[in-house]
């Protein structure tokens, strides 16, 4: 097991210096000078033109003529030898670090908040479709669970605003920092996600119920309870569990559309602005955060298969 | 045992970073009652909150704005449009009336007393949010530090230094012979703050003006922005007691905010909700005209383009009533020379750019383009006559605008080939030369003042000439205009230069750019300034409950 957690830990940091370094590439490879962008969205507005004075200052301040290696080892020593992950060319005064770990939060919040609604909503009524297959409770959810999947997340939260803000002024509209905040973006979030683990769920179930063990359970007389709770579901929690790990790595990882619109501070509202006013250090930094949050999120996964699994090990 | 133990450390390991990391900056930064430094302070949870503001609803007269991009800077050096313009804590020397003619502001008078020297008479009865008065002192700080933070407001002035005369007297020098100086100083990063606006280390922490309201606090975080009411303001009895700003990007939500009640002003609602925004009971949506136009860039590396018959074509071939009817939805109006009706220094003798698709198809047909094969496209020497247009998804009407236009082209025999994309990759492609027409909304008058636009617009090395038109007559009478110091002699040359490239259409006009001022009833008092960047507040606004 620590020869297992050194190798992960290990390949975490590899792909954290893969994933800056690509970034740091990409930023250069993308259309558009980074003077130039630093400059509309600080000094000029996106449509003015930006003379080569200005320019050439903001390059000799952010040290932006020097060769790309030499721009991202500077960053990358800043980040290692002073834990410092240096300062926004658009955020004044604010360092990348603030503006990084004040984003986080939200993200993190919304994140959970709109896993515990998969968790809750998805795995029940995966079970209750699978014990009741085919009988119209089944059909009405699996039918339910393809409009959710089909319609996209903007819309949804748009109508999600349109009932329970709108008409019913149950929620606020959009915002931070009530409890009452969080429900719609949550709610928008988790809908697609509910839908495909009540379906992998529902699959999953009826295979593990399939199995010669579970019609030994029922020979054996076993309540129906207990073989669902006690056998059948720690079997069929297995693919669902990867699911689940990848889709939380996606909430981690931001979700800008519904940020934007209920203008959520969080981590993908910040990756956009800052990748549209070529922010190199912001947009670096998110994505290095973004990693390595994914990739703790399904480490996380893969050791607690062991605990639904005993025999699943880890050498 | 030990596995199960290591897993759980793990996994509360990472939500209790993730708290703490989220928790543990302070998000708020207030001032302290009389200090000037901030005091930094944990931030209130509910703060944050666009929508739910029930803590500023049931304050008095507190004006609640959703805009839409987040607050970045609270600093006018750099974001004056947001601090003067908007939050109103910053102030200009220089003001400017509705009909852009300049008038006394923090100065109450100017004059040039030589070809580089300008002396500014200052109020004496200006306070700072600080209690301190305003000196030129004060004035020199700040004019110093924006040309030093803001190379772009710097070049604009053309700023060289300035010396304090006396308490309530100011000279500003520039490098060369300036004229447009007093309209520069209009512009909204040469707001005026007082030293203590920085802290020891020089650093700027907060904004502390001369303007109707005062910094109350900035959550980092949601980037929601407070001001509150200046007891001593200068120019009058301030109405509101504060105004907080918020930011609502998606335009949509916005509309729904404002529906709900959540926020009781905002702006550039989609155009086409309007109409029903407008007709609810409780809201009421104004349009006004912005010192903006949509216009066409010509590249003139392309040889079709050099000849003036053909920008004369692709102009008429524009069908402008039609996309102000249908693009903008009433929302901007067609061109009527480069500036606004309402600029005081437009020519005012220039019609409005006519649409006659028959005469552009003759024109065509003079300059030798024939649809020789039948197939709805000209020719000339055997090749179909394709126009590529461009233009940047930063503004919504941009891309339906030019898919209009690109079909306006298409019925008098052009073959359009129409591009959208992001800003950046419009810079690029406007470097590399690879386009014929680009579509874009242009500031006409950061500066009021034809000295501003003109010469970037029509001097070959003019900043925003990206199509690089070449007129070595129009440089030189431009030069002219630019350093003639009486004020009526220079109007008369910017017509005249005006009324030329009118005619010469290096770029191409299309339509005044508009905006969608939308309000709760209750918001009383409020005075569109069409010198603003976008819009501005005023001292006089209120709200009733």
């Amino acid at each position: 097991m620590h020869h297992y957690l050194i190798k992960r830990f290990a390949f975490l940091l590899l792909t954290i210096l893969a994933a800056s370094a690509l970034a740091y590439l990409m930023l250069h490879a993308v259309p558009g000078e980074t003077a130039e962008n630093v400059a509309r969205h600080t000094i000029v507005g996106i449509e003015d033109a930006v003379s080569e004075e200005t320019k050439a200052e903001i390059s000799a301040k952010y040290n932006l003529n020097d060769p790309i290696w030499v721009q991202y080892s500077n960053w990358l020593s800043g980040l290692i030898f002073h834990g410092n992950l240096g300062s926004s060319y658009v955020y004044k005064n604010t360092s990348v670090f603030t503006l990084v770990s004040l984003a986080l939060g939200p993200t993190i919040i919304l994140a959970i908040a709109s896993m515990l609604i998969v968790i809750i909503a998805g795995i029940p009524l995966g079970m209750y479709c699978a014990v009741h297959e085919n009988r119209p409770s089944d059909l009405i959810i699996r039918g339910a669970t393809i409009l959710s999947i089909s319609f996209p997340s903007f819309w949804l939260a748009l109508m999600l605003i349109l009932v329970f803000s709108l008409t019913l002024d149950w929620f606020p509209v959009s915002g931070y920092g009530t409890p009452a905040n969080i429900v719609l973006p949550a709610i928008a979030l988790s809908l697609h996600p509910t839908a495909v683990v009540i379906r992998i769920v529902r699959t999953s179930m009826l295979e593990t119920l399939g199995q010669q063990y579970i019609t030994f359970a029922i020979a054996k007389g076993l309540s129906w309870g207990h073989i669902l709770w006690n056998h059948a579901i720690k079997n069929a929690l297995i693919p669902v569990l990867t699911l689940l790990g990848v889709y939380f790595g996606h909430l981690l990882a931001g979700t800008v559309i519904i940020e934007n619109i209920f203008a959520w501070p969080g981590i993908g509202n910040l990756l956009i602005t800052s990748v549209d006013a070529r922010d190199i250090p912001v947009v670096t930094s998110c994505i290095v955060v973004i990693v390595a949050m994914f990739l703790i999120v399904n480490f996380l996964v893969d050791v607690s298969y062991h605990f639904i699994d005993p025999r699943i090990r880890y050498e | 045992m030990k596995k199960k133990l290591l897993t759980v450390c793990l996994f509360v390991f990472l939500l209790v970073a993730g708290t703490f990391i989220a928790g543990c900056t302070n998000t708020n930064t207030q001032p302290s009652a009389g200090s000037s430094a901030p005091a930094v302070t944990q931030a209130s949870s509910s703060q944050g909150s666009v929508a739910s503001g029930t803590q500023v609803s049931t304050s008095p007269k507190i004006l609640r704005m959703a805009d839409l991009s987040a607050i970045t800077s609270i600093d006018p050096a750099s974001s004056g449009v947001f601090v003067t313009e908007k939050a109103m804590i910053t102030e200009p020397l220089v003001g400017a009336t509705q009909d852009f003619i300049l008038t006394p502001k923090l100065a109450i008078s100017w004059n040039q007393t030589s070809p580089t020297t300008w002396e500014f008479k200052l109020r004496d009865d200006v306070k700072f949010h600080n209690g301190k008065p305003m000196t030129a002192s004060e004035v020199k700080f700040s004019l110093d530090r924006t040309s030093k933070e803001n190379s772009n407001s710097r070049q604009m002035a053309d700023y060289k230094d300035s010396r304090v005369i006396d308490d309530h007297t100011i000279e500003v020098t520039t490098n060369t012979n300036n004229p447009i100086l007093p309209a520069v100083l209009h512009y909204s990063n040469f707001g005026i703050i007082h030293p203590d606006s920085l802290d020891a280390q020089g650093n700027f922490t907060i904004p502390i003006g001369t303007g109707p309201m005062m910094y109350d606090s900035f959550d980092q975080q949601t980037r929601v922005f407070s001001v509150k009411k200046n007891p001593d303001y200068w120019a009058g009895t301030v109405k509101l007691d504060g105004v907080v700003f918020t930011s609502v990007p998606d335009h949509s939500a916005r509309t729904l905010a404002i529906e709900k009640g959540d926020i009781d002003f905002t702006v550039d609602l989609p155009y086409n909700e309007a109409e029903r925004i407008d007709a609810l009971p409780d809201i009421n949506v104004e349009k006004y005209l912005t010192p903006r136009v949509y216009i066409l860039y010509v590249n003139f590396d392309r040889a079709p383009l050099q000849d003036v018959r053909m920008r004369k074509a692709l102009s008429l071939a524009i069908n402008r009533t039609d996309i102000v009817n249908h693009v903008l939805y009433g929302v901007g109006q067609s061109a009527k020379g480069f500036f606004l009706p309402s600029m005081s220094f437009g020519n005012k003798n220039l019609d409005e750019l006519q649409y006659d698709p028959v005469k552009a198809k003759a024109l065509l047909a003079e300059m030798g383009y024939k649809d020789t094969n039948g197939d709805g496209i000209v020719e000339k020497d055997g090749q179909p006559l394709t126009i590529n247009l461009i233009t940047a998804t930063n503004r919504p009407a941009l891309s339906p605008m030019l898919e209009t236009i690109g079909s306006d082209l298409k019925a008098i025999g052009i073959q359009p080939k129409v591009e959208v994309m992001a800003s950046a990759a419009q810079t690029d492609r406007v470097k590399a030369r690879t386009y014929d027409l680009q579509l874009v909304a242009s500031n006409i008058a950061m500066v009021p003042d034809p000295g501003y636009i003109i010469p970037n617009w029509f001097k070959s090395d003019g900043i925003s000439n990206s199509g690089k038109w070449k007129n070595a007559t129009m440089d030189a009478e431009i030069d002219d205009a630019f350093h003639t110091v009486d004020d009526k002699e220079r109007l008369t040359k910017w017509n005249k230069i005006e009324a030329e490239a009118y005619d010469l259409l290096p770029v191409i006009p299309v339509a005044d750019y508009g905006v969608l001022i939308v309000k709760k009833d209750a918001v009383q008092g409020y005075k569109f300034d069409p010198t603003a960047h976008d819009y501005a507040l005023g001292y006089e606004i209120t709200i009733t409950e």
